[in-house]
């Protein structure tokens, strides 16, 4: 299929929050549009490539988010302006990149491992300090730094990017900093994808 | 013997829509080869993910990378590919290029950057050189501009305002923020001379165009109301509408083939289906930009070329230019000033700061040391870009910043005061190791080398860039301006770039004569900013705009 139809038929879904979760309890399958995909394409999109993360690592992962950029101080917090899909698609978009998946991997279960030993608990079920304490403590780790500031730095997309990608709703963050954006704003018809 | 068309015009830029539009209203038959889309006014939004994060305007670095040469302090040079750094010159592939995502921040070069080396004499390690042209020559070229691409401004005096045949700019000044008048005291206060900005943006409707609409988001974006003077909006449309010019647009030029007289015989290009075709033409011009420029002419040896295009003296990618110089900024915090001042501060930023001080374009300070080269020191706004702004505070001494701490710096930064940002631009001294060449195995997805470029600097860029920096920075200050900070830069800007093709009057060190045709191909003309031997200190697109209509008169005089 061409990519760039693969996307279109994506971009209206895959960053509403409920239909990630949904994909999610499914074990994180991407679903390609069954009408227009032939066999191969449906067989290639549910091989191992297409899982990014359990079920366990998306909490945790969301979890790290939202201690990130916590909704505190009248800011608004990661889950507000829908940072867990923005981060789906920046690691699913245009295609996923299995190196990057695999060290996300790694670096959750680190975290987790890192919680287990120090706390005798799962990171999500730490407390504020005691989370701030586990990620500071890795970020010594040059890797881990770097996986840390991506996190971050996809975090201020989601934050701030135009509402018409599917994060920033409402312009929530936008409105939270007094920022005017310029115009004419993209729509629907103008992401950046659509333009070549 | 029939040809397809009068002229090919290779590229759709800067240095390309002068020859395009003269050429096609003359009555010639103008055939334009343009590797991007065309996009036009109601493609172009205010979309960061467009114009920055994701580089909807330029192409994908996996199908055409770059590599870079850097040097390493301990001497030698690393070699990063796209693969490894993203770090890439490409500035734009659209009709009408990278000047459709410009600033469009006007300055002429002045008649001593036309003889540098007779003015200062030689500088040790580097090949400074005297153009072949006068800027008398010149002038009548960029008076042009202002006309035909539109150039707003204000004539004022200052030591170092070059001759104009024009009294003033055809166009008043866009509007100005209050920053502006603020600037303008504080230089007065200190002994300097306020210079507003020219600006190649329209301040009323004209010429099919419509004015600027201010809404504060204008370099790295495309314009939506046809004000910016990009090639496309000032230039192409008009080739146009005179029925003598076809744009082909996603038709990527792979190779010049040339026969055994040396002459150009046809150009080879490739569509979006990656289909060959062939055209020819009486005379071909080349404008992508100088490092592809190179690169093409690298990539087309032919019989009397072994070893590229026009490149039997090996002059060809030699003497690449970016812009030396140094950067700056500092903050005005409202808190700082009465209510009414801080109100007029705190005005959103889409009219313009627009001033310059040119009282260094030559640094003649005994403190210093003795007389150079200096140049120009633009006070512009900080770019509003919202997630280029707050992703810059995730960094900090210690680390990372996150959480509650990450949110109040953010939040002060967007809320406490409006920063001012200094450009400050010298010479990039041209030199022997900063050049381009074909890399020895990368390939790009149609198999062709690509360019290696090593980004070696004289360390003189570094002195005169500090020391206009720090001029800047005394200007900030003047003003009540708090955090100042000033820094030359040496590593190149990726989006100010010439040389290459260097024109000249002795074939064995330069590649085009004075009228920019090769030495060694007689119907291949270069436009773009590959011309220039030496680049002032001033960004260039004004100059290569109005060399191209120079050329596009020698052109004409070529066909008859």
């Amino acid at each position: 299929m061409n990519r760039r139809k693969f996307l279109i038929q994506c971009s209206g879904t895959f960053l509403k929050a409920s239909t990630i979760n949904s994909l999610f309890f499914s074990g994180g399958i991407l679903i390609a549009n069954p009408i227009s995909a032939n066999k191969k394409q449906l067989s290639e999109s549910f091989s191992e490539q297409t899982i990014l993360f359990s079920r366990a690592q998306w909490q945790t992962l969301t979890a790290i988010q939202e201690h990130l950029f916590p909704a505190k101080n009248g800011a608004p917090g990661a889950s507000q302006f829908n940072a867990k899909a923005w981060l789906y698609n920046f690691l699913t978009f245009p295609e996923i990149n299995s190196e990057v998946v695999q060290i996300y991997r790694s670096q959750i279960d680190k975290v987790n491992l890192l919680a287990k030993q120090q706390f005798k608990q799962k990171f999500i079920q730490l407390d504020e300090s005691q989370k701030e304490q586990i990620l500071r403590s890795i970020e010594k780790n040059r890797q881990s730094q770097r996986w840390l500031g991506e996190i971050l730095n996809n975090i201020i997309e989601a934050l701030l990017t135009d509402p018409v990608y599917g994060a920033n709703n409402d312009a929530i963050g936008w409105k939270w900093l007094g920022h005017s954006p310029g115009f004419p704003r993209p729509n629907t018809q103008q992401k950046y994808f659509l333009l070549k | 013997m029939s040809h397809d068309f009068d002229v090919c015009v290779i590229g759709s830029g800067a240095g390309a829509g002068p020859v395009i539009y003269t050429l096609a209203q003359q009555g010639y038959k103008v055939l334009v080869l343009e590797k991007g889309p065309w996009l036009k006014e109601k493609d172009f939004t205010k979309d960061e993910m467009a114009c920055c994060l994701r580089n909807g305007y330029t192409p994908s670095i996996k199908d055409q990378p770059h590599v870079v040469e850097q040097e390493k302090d301990e001497g030698g040079w690393r070699k990063m590919s796209t693969d490894d750094s993203s770090w890439n010159f490409w500035n734009g592939n659209v009709v009408g290029g990278s000047s459709n995502f410009m600033s469009g921040f006007f300055h002429r070069l002045k008649p001593v950057d036309f003889r540098q080396i007779s003015t200062f004499g030689p500088i040790e390690g580097a090949n400074v050189v005297d153009w072949p042209i006068s800027y008398d020559e010149l002038e009548p070229y960029y008076d042009k501009v202002e006309k035909v691409v539109g150039v707003s401004g204000k004539v004022v005096t200052h030591p170092f305002q070059e001759p104009r045949s024009s009294k003033d700019f055809p166009y008043p000044p866009t509007a100005e923020h209050p920053i502006a008048k603020y600037i303008d005291q504080a230089c007065q206060e200190i002994g300097v001379h306020s210079i507003p900005m020219p600006r190649a943006i329209l301040s009323k409707p004209d010429m099919n165009r419509s004015s600027c609409s201010y809404s504060g988001y204008c370099g790295s974006y495309g314009c939506a109301t046809g004000a910016k003077g990009s090639s496309r909006a000032a230039l192409l449309d008009h080739a146009m509408a005179t029925g003598n010019c076809e744009i082909r647009p996603h038709s990527h030029v792979t190779k010049l083939h040339s026969d055994r007289d040396g002459k150009i015989s046809q150009v080879e290009y490739v569509d979006n289906q990656d289909m060959s075709h062939y055209v020819d033409a009486k005379i071909y011009v080349v404008a992508c930009q100088a490092i592809e420029t190179s690169r093409l002419l690298l990539n087309s040896p032919g019989p009397k070329h072994p070893k590229g295009l026009a490149n039997n003296q090996s002059q060809v990618g030699k003497n690449l230019l970016f812009a030396g110089g140094g950067a700056g900024s500092g903050r005005l915090r409202y808190a700082a000033f009465n209510s009414e001042k801080a109100h007029e501060i705190a005005q959103h930023p889409g009219a313009f700061i627009n001033r310059s001080v040119q009282d260094w374009y030559v640094i003649d300070d005994k403190e210093f040391g003795p007389k150079i080269k200096g140049g120009t020191i633009d006070f512009v706004h900080l770019h509003p870009n919202p997630v280029a702004r707050a992703s810059r505070k995730i960094w900090g001494n210690k680390g990372l910043v996150w959480g509650g701490e990450l949110q109040s710096k953010i939040k002060a930064h967007f809320q406490d005061g409006r920063y001012i940002k200094i450009e400050a631009f010298s010479d990039w001294t041209p030199v022997d190791d900063c050049f381009v060449s074909l890399d020895p195995e990368m390939k790009d997805k149609w198999g062709k080398p690509v360019a290696k470029i090593r980004v070696g600097f004289h360390v003189n860029n570094l002195k005169s860039g500090w020391y206009l920096a720090s001029k800047g920075a005394d200007i900030l200050r003047q003003m009540g301006a708090e955090d100042v900070v000033s820094f030359a830069a040496g590593d190149p800007p990726t989006n100010l770039v010439a040389g290459g093709c260097r024109f000249g009057d002795n074939p064995k060190n330069s590649v085009l004569n004075k009228n920019c045709q090769a030495h060694e191909v007689e119907n291949l003309y270069i436009s773009d900013g590959s011309f220039m031997p030496t680049g002032g200190s001033v960004p260039y697109t004004w100059t290569i705009y109005a060399n191209s209509f120079r050329v596009a008169d020698k052109i004409i005089a070529h066909l008859g």
